[in-house]
């Protein structure tokens, strides 16, 4: 009886050293909330992919003709030529 | 041992948990601030009790506020007259941006006051959700209607909105 307190206990605690390794796991990560008042750079049309569309055309179509492959450069066309 | 680490475990989540109680959000008192405006003079949320205020968060750099803005301007010609008053705070870092973009908008309403914020003490103090967000407060100080973002249904909305208040 008094064995199996002791091996509950020793469960409970590995199991809340479980949660207290990710808490401070998440916390030491180096990911930050950039706040919506914040993301003056961010929203700047630079940090879009297809920004310039002359030069993402240009690069497709190096790609296409060099790699043989397609899209990859936004969220249409996987590079299964369907499209 | 283990009541150290349930103590420490709940600590961490209340620390996770928290940051969203700090927010405004409808049915709360709309916190109080005082603020300058373009032309330097303060203008404080304080003395505009009896008013339906719609206060307003937004960037120069935020391309929905610049669809935004004229509607809120239109919104503002709509209840001149009325006990109605914008409050448009700009969260630019740089003043020379929103100046900018005020150029290429219609010149305000005298009843959409634009503030300034470049410290991000107010917006914070809101917990903007989203660039714009707009809060509606009614003329007892409270807030009753929040908008995140901008889209072109929004107009009506804010009409039936601040009528509803103005009653």
């Amino acid at each position: 009886m008094g064995e199996g307190r002791v091996r509950g206990n020793f469960k409970m605690k590995k199991i809340l050293y479980g949660f207290l390794m990710i808490f401070i796991l998440a916390f030491f990560s180096g990911c930050a909330v950039v706040n919506p008042w914040e993301r003056e750079h961010l929203a700047d049309p630079v940090m879009q992919f297809d920004y310039n569309k002359e030069e993402k055309a240009v690069r497709e179509h190096f790609l296409g003709t060099s790699e043989g492959s397609a899209g990859g450069f936004g969220a249409s066309g996987g590079g299964c030529g369907c499209n | 041992m283990g009541k150290i680490l349930i103590k420490a475990s709940i600590i961490f989540l209340l620390l996770f948990i928290s940051s969203p109680l700090w927010a405004a959000w409808i049915n709360d008192k709309s916190p109080y601030f005082t603020l300058q405006d373009i032309k330097g003079s303060a203008v404080s949320l304080g003395v505009l009790k009896g008013k339906v205020v719609y206060i307003n968060f937004w960037a120069s750099w935020c391309p929905p506020c610049k669809e935004e803005f004229p509607e809120l301007n239109k919104l503002a010609e709509k209840y001149n007259d009325s006990d109605f008053i914008i409050l448009a705070v700009n969260v630019d870092k740089v003043k020379s941006n929103m100046d900018d973009f005020l150029s290429k908008m219609p010149l305000p309403s005298k009843n959409m006051i634009i503030l300034v914020d470049p410290k991000a003490a107010v917006v914070s103090s809101y917990n903007a959700r989203a660039m714009p967000t707009s809060f509606i407060v009614d003329k007892e100080g409270v807030i009753r209607y929040m908008h995140l973002g901008f889209n072109e249904n929004d107009p009506e909305k804010w009409v039936k909105e601040v009528e509803s208040l103005l009653k």
